[in-house]
């Protein structure tokens, strides 16, 4: 355990605890502080996340049949409420246009003059209820759409994934698709800096010892070779360690975005235009984000003990570490964490690939330890 | 005891070391040889770096490979050069190591106050290591190979970057230290282990040319070794007659200490007893690392 | 004589060529992305072929007459429903789901469906350009990024200058040339941005390791002590410099080399070259790539090679004045790469009302974010007319002196 904690001691220095500040820095300046300064980005957007959160307190997660009726009555009080202020507007009425209905239909070529003054109530006033009312009618076309759309999609070529997706329960849970998007986003932007974390902490796990000429002392000790599975350890203690405290920071800025009351809504929401494999809640699916990037960073810490051992030098090391670090960064932007289980690919790619990399992970690090335990030290 | 039985080794198709045996019991052996002569590859096996290609090594009748961890806890090893932290002072690094030879945290901490004194470095324990001097340093790895007060201790060069009052100060302690332990001294000063070690062992074309005391080893020259003066004008044909092994300039004559077989044709000729660095060049004149050094 | 020994001290990592060939097999496969367009896009050649790519009224009329026949065909195959269709697509979009047509005619419906595309936008060009207001373009940005006061002023002012180049464009006819329907298959943007962005960062890679390690190579091999204490001494840093900066010509020869052919074999470029980089077919976006000079596809892909091999040459004037002063290939790197990022970042802490926003733009860690605007008037923080030229003029200067300042003083540094 002592061994452990100083092989930990030895990969934080303060010039690598700055550089870590300064990655981190830019990284949530250049990819991250977007997604929580604009979510939900704009209007209707922002109306439409209002609308479904008010709508999970009043239904729950799902919105049954019954329970849409009764979202309907409520965009009738609206569209009620509407009406009045259209026909409270003279021009509107000296036009003849005393609702929503006629309001909402109304184009510029008729008139200009008219249609400026509508932009101006819309975009300049941003009178609350016409946005409302917008995000309202997309929530109930797509409520009342997605049963053909599912069927007539020609991208999700699997029958049996439509019939499972129509019969299910959650298809009718509440869950805007930007609200997955967004966190989706966030989360591969995060697993991305913490794979770029671990490959500059713990690169230098082996190298510093060849580097300051110390592998003689110490493999003549009485911990002897075993020391490279201690190392093995406190790369992995420090790859948890990174990845724990990057998370537990950016679960706290994410707690901004204010999404829990989606936790329990399924990822088969009737709100999605793409497709997700699993019928699991947004909660579930936030697991499944957090347990894909642990294991990422186990697998970027095996594959950088395994060449601060075999490499010589720092440049070999940062060279050797480049196609690493583009490969792993591709993979979670494609399907390992962004659109983790979407249907552009097919469910088995992500497990196995997760498979993959975990049993390269573990194929290399044996294979050393194999060698390490007999080999000559010149 | 330890034993090498028969050991050698090889590096691809080079043979560093040809079937040696030795045995070594408490006491100061002096390692011998001109660098290239295979005196690290030896050491590095006895320290577990290397493994013979052939042989065993064997501590207390069992081969040190199976007794793993057992006879590493017993080894103390002096790298000729070792590594350490820039960052780290001598107290920190000096825990580290004893973690890595699996001490207590609290006996460590006592040794290293102990070991630190012992090697004069009680006063700047918490200076960084990268204001240490060369000396300072090799101090340092000193009381790191003592740390774990082992049964065999095995130093590469270890009085390189000492000054001679360290070197004193060294060899005395290994004199106390050897009483109940094996150490390995390898080096190729010879008056390093000249006045330390119990027996010299000597290595040549990858083979163990001597194992014994000094006074035995000196008897090899007995009667062959002889000073005397030269015309510097007559320096070179002397030169090119007779195995010069050491050569001072006093006015205009040179005194030249050189061996030979025939016994003394000159009267001229002073007899003078043998020394351990006589023999030294003597063994290793044909040696292609020893080419122009001078004494 | 001794940049032989240095450049032989490059060759021997082998890191940089796995690299490069890591850098080259990455870049084969961002080529191919677009492979799936390969027989779309061939229409457009034998149509380039036929009626040559200036979209004139002769042309038109030739390529109109043609397009009846085709049409024509059209409506014979498709007799059995009484309809008349007046366009392939209409057809097409008919029958999507039954395919009542067999394997010839459908190839042949949607050979036919391209060659409507490349007719009917043509049709349409003028009236888009009589449309397209440039002032809008401007309300649009500033809205968008919340612009105010000056900034918001000159980006008025700078979409003023491009509506006057719009104009000497449109009587150039320089919109009006056949080319990739990019709407579609988005060329440009594979091209310049994806291919273009990928090999900047790779060579920036390269750049910064070859630089460093060779800069850096006597500290690490714990040889300084020799070689800078032999007759030549200090001056072999420059030796270095040199060096590295012959290795990093070969290194773009060889990646942009490789990159370039694999692109254009797999896409058939021939009777393009010339078309110019501005027509209505290269656009991707609502605003089309409007130059800010009368450039042909292949005067602009000189002009990215070259401003590409300029930017590298600058990276690399930084990394050696990093590298004479840190002494250390790892510390470099990551040094390189903070004020990189650093540099694209900078321009965000400016207030948005402010014209620091733009001057703040004119380094080249911005420049190689958007390779495929250059010398173009569409990038809204980068669409002055000379902001390429002043952004490499300047940083020239400024590595220029950097890296003469840092020899000088490696001459008088200590070395411990």
């Amino acid at each position: 355990m002592r061994i452990i904690l100083y092989e930990i001691g030895k990969l934080f220095n303060w010039k690598v605890i700055g550089l870590l500040f300064l990655l981190s820095f830019l990284f949530y300046q250049l990819f991250l502080s977007f997604h929580f300064e604009y979510f939900p980005n704009g209007r209707p957007a922002g109306d439409h996340f209002k609308i479904t959160k008010q709508m999970i307190a009043k239904y729950g997660p799902e919105m049954n049949k019954k329970e849409y009726e009764n979202f309907k009555k409520t965009y009738e009080k609206e569209v009620n409420k509407a009406d009045k202020y259209v026909a409270s507007q003279e021009e509107f009425a000296n036009a003849g246009i005393t609702t929503y209905e006629g309001f909402k239909k109304f184009d510029r070529p008729s008139n200009p003059e008219l249609d400026n003054l509508k932009a101006e109530i819309i975009f300049k006033k941003e009178i609350d209820i016409f946005w409302e009312l917008q995000a309202r009618e997309s929530i109930m076309e797509r409520y009342e759409h997605f049963e053909e759309r599912t069927l007539t999609n020609r991208y999700i070529d699997n029958e049996e994934w439509k019939k499972e997706y129509l019969n299910s329960e959650s298809r009718h849970s509440i869950l805007p698709d930007y609200v997955i998007a967004n966190f989706s986003n966030l989360i591969s932007m995060v697993g991305i800096l913490i794979v770029l974390s671990v490959i500059i902490v713990v690169s230098r796990i082996h190298i510093i010892e060849y580097q300051n000429n110390a592998i003689t002392l110490q493999y003549t000790t009485m911990e002897g070779r075993n020391l490279f599975k201690k190392k093995l350890v406190a790369a992995m203690v420090t790859a948890t360690m990174i990845t724990t405290v990057y998370l537990g920071i950016f679960f706290q800025l994410y707690a901004q975005n204010e999404t829990s009351e989606f936790f329990a809504s399924s990822l088969f929401s009737f709100e999605f235009n793409g497709h997700y494999w699993l019928d699991i809640t947004f909660f579930q699916y936030i697991i499944a984000s957090v347990v894909g990037v642990y294991l990422l960073s186990f697998v970027t810490a095996a594959i950088s003990t395994y060449l601060s051992r075999v490499v010589w030098s720092y440049i070999s090391l940062i060279g050797s570490q480049i196609p690493i670090a583009v490969v792993l960064i591709l993979l979670i932007k494609e399907y390992l964490i962004t659109r983790m289980f979407g249907m552009q690919y097919p469910v088995y790619l992500t497990i196995g690939t997760y498979i993959g990399l975990l049993l390269i992970g573990g194929a290399v690090l044996s294979f050393r330890w194999k060698k390490e335990r007999i080999i000559d030290i010149v | 005891m330890l034993v090498m039985n028969q050991v050698s080794k090889k590096f691809g198709n080079f043979t560093a070391l040809k079937d040696v045996t030795l045995e070594f019991d408490n006491g100061i052996y002096g390692l011998l040889a001109p660098n290239g002569a295979g005196k690290t590859t030896m050491i590095k096996m006895l320290v577990t770096l290397l493994f013979p290609t052939n042989g065993e090594i064997l501590y207390d009748g069992t081969d040190i490979t199976t007794l793993d961890e057992e006879y590493r806890n017993v080894l103390g090893y002096l790298p000729q050069e070792f590594g350490y932290y820039k960052n780290y002072t001598p107290e920190k690094y000096l825990m580290y190591l004893a973690a890595l030879k699996g001490m207590e945290k609290n006996t460590a901490k006592q040794k290293i106050t102990e070991l630190l004194k012992l090697v004069g470095l009680e006063n700047v324990t918490n200076k960084k290591l990268k204001k240490f001097s060369g000396g300072m340093i090799q101090r340092v790895g000193i009381a790191q190979a003592m740390l774990n007060d082992p049964k065999i201790l095995i130093l590469d060069e270890p009085t390189s970057g000492l000054d001679p009052k360290e070197r004193a100060r060294f060899r005395k302690l290994l004199n106390v230290l050897a009483q109940d332990r094996i150490i390995i001294l390898s080096t190729h000063i010879v008056s390093d282990v000249e006045s330390i070690a119990n027996q010299i062992i000597m290595i040549k074309d990858k083979k163990v040319l001597y194992k014994d005391s000094i006074t035995n080893i000196c008897e090899i020259l007995e009667g062959k070794i002889y000073e005397t003066e030269v015309e510097i004008a007559n320096a070179e044909s002397f030169r090119a007659k007779y195995f010069s092994i050491g050569e001072r300039q006093e006015r205009d004559q040179m005194t030249f200490r050189f061996i030979t077989e025939e016994k003394a044709i000159d009267p001229a000729w002073r007899n003078v007893r043998p020394s351990l660095e006589d023999v030294f060049l003597y063994i290793y004149q044909d040696d292609a690392t020893l080419a122009g050094s001078t004494v | 004589m001794i940049i032989k020994h240095e450049l032989w001290k490059i060759a021997k990592m082998p890191i940089i060529w796995f690299l490069l060939l890591f850098f080259i097999g990455l870049n084969v496969l961002i080529s191919l992305t677009n492979t799936d367009f390969k027989e779309d896009m061939a229409v457009l050649k034998d149509l380039v072929r036929n009626y040559g790519h200036d979209i004139n009224v002769e042309m038109m009329t030739d390529l109109g007459d043609d397009y009846e026949e085709k049409v024509a065909w059209v409506n014979h195959i498709a007799k059995h429903d009484g309809k008349t269709y007046e366009h392939p697509s209409e057809l097409l979009d008919t029958y999507i789901s039954e395919k009542p047509f067999n394997e010839d005619e459908m190839q042949k419906l949607w050979q036919y469906r391209s060659i409507e595309t490349y007719y009917r936008v043509s049709q349409d060009i003028d009236e888009f350009y009589q449309k397209l207001d440039l002032k809008d373009s401007a309300s649009a940005i500033i809205g968008m990024y919340g612009m105010k006061d000056a900034a918001a002023d000159t980006v008025r002012d700078q979409f003023q200058k491009l509506d006057r180049r719009l104009e000497e464009l449109i009587e150039n006819g320089e919109h009006k040339h056949l080319f990739f329907h990019n709407k579609v298959y988005e060329m440009h943007e594979l091209l310049f941005e994806k291919i273009g962005r990928a090999l900047i960062f790779e060579l920036m890679l390269l750049f910064v390791l070859i630089t460093a390690a060779v800069t850096n190579y006597e500290f690490e091999n714990k040889t300084a002590a020799v070689s800078y204490t032999a007759k030549r001494g200090r001056k072999l840093a420059l030796a270095k410099l040199a060096a590295a900066s012959i290795a990093g010509f070969f290194v773009i020869l060889v990646l942009i080399g490789v990159t370039f052919t694999t692109y254009f074999l797999t896409y058939d470029y021939s009777g393009l070259w010339n078309v110019p980089i501005s027509t209505y077919f290269n656009a991707e976006m609502p605003l089309p790539y409007i130059t800010w000079w009368n450039l042909s596809f292949l005067e602009y892909l000189g002009f990215f090679v070259l401003f590409v091999i300029i930017i590298q040459y600058l990276f690399m004037g930084i990394t050696f004045f990093l590298s004479i002063f840190m002494k250390n290939t790892y510390l470099v790197f990551f040094c390189f790469l903070i004020i990189a990022g650093a540099g694209v970042l900078l321009p965000e802490i400016a207030p948005h009302g402010s014209n620091f926003i733009f001057y703040l733009q004119y380094t080249p860690y911005v420049m190689v974010m958007n390779p495929h605007e250059w010398l173009m008037g569409n990038g809204p923080f980068t669409i002055y007319k000379t902001y390429e030229a002043v952004t490499i003029v300047v940083w020239t200067l400024v590595t220029g002196s950097l890296c003469a300042l840092s020899i000088r003083r490696f001459k008088r540094m200590q070395l411990h």
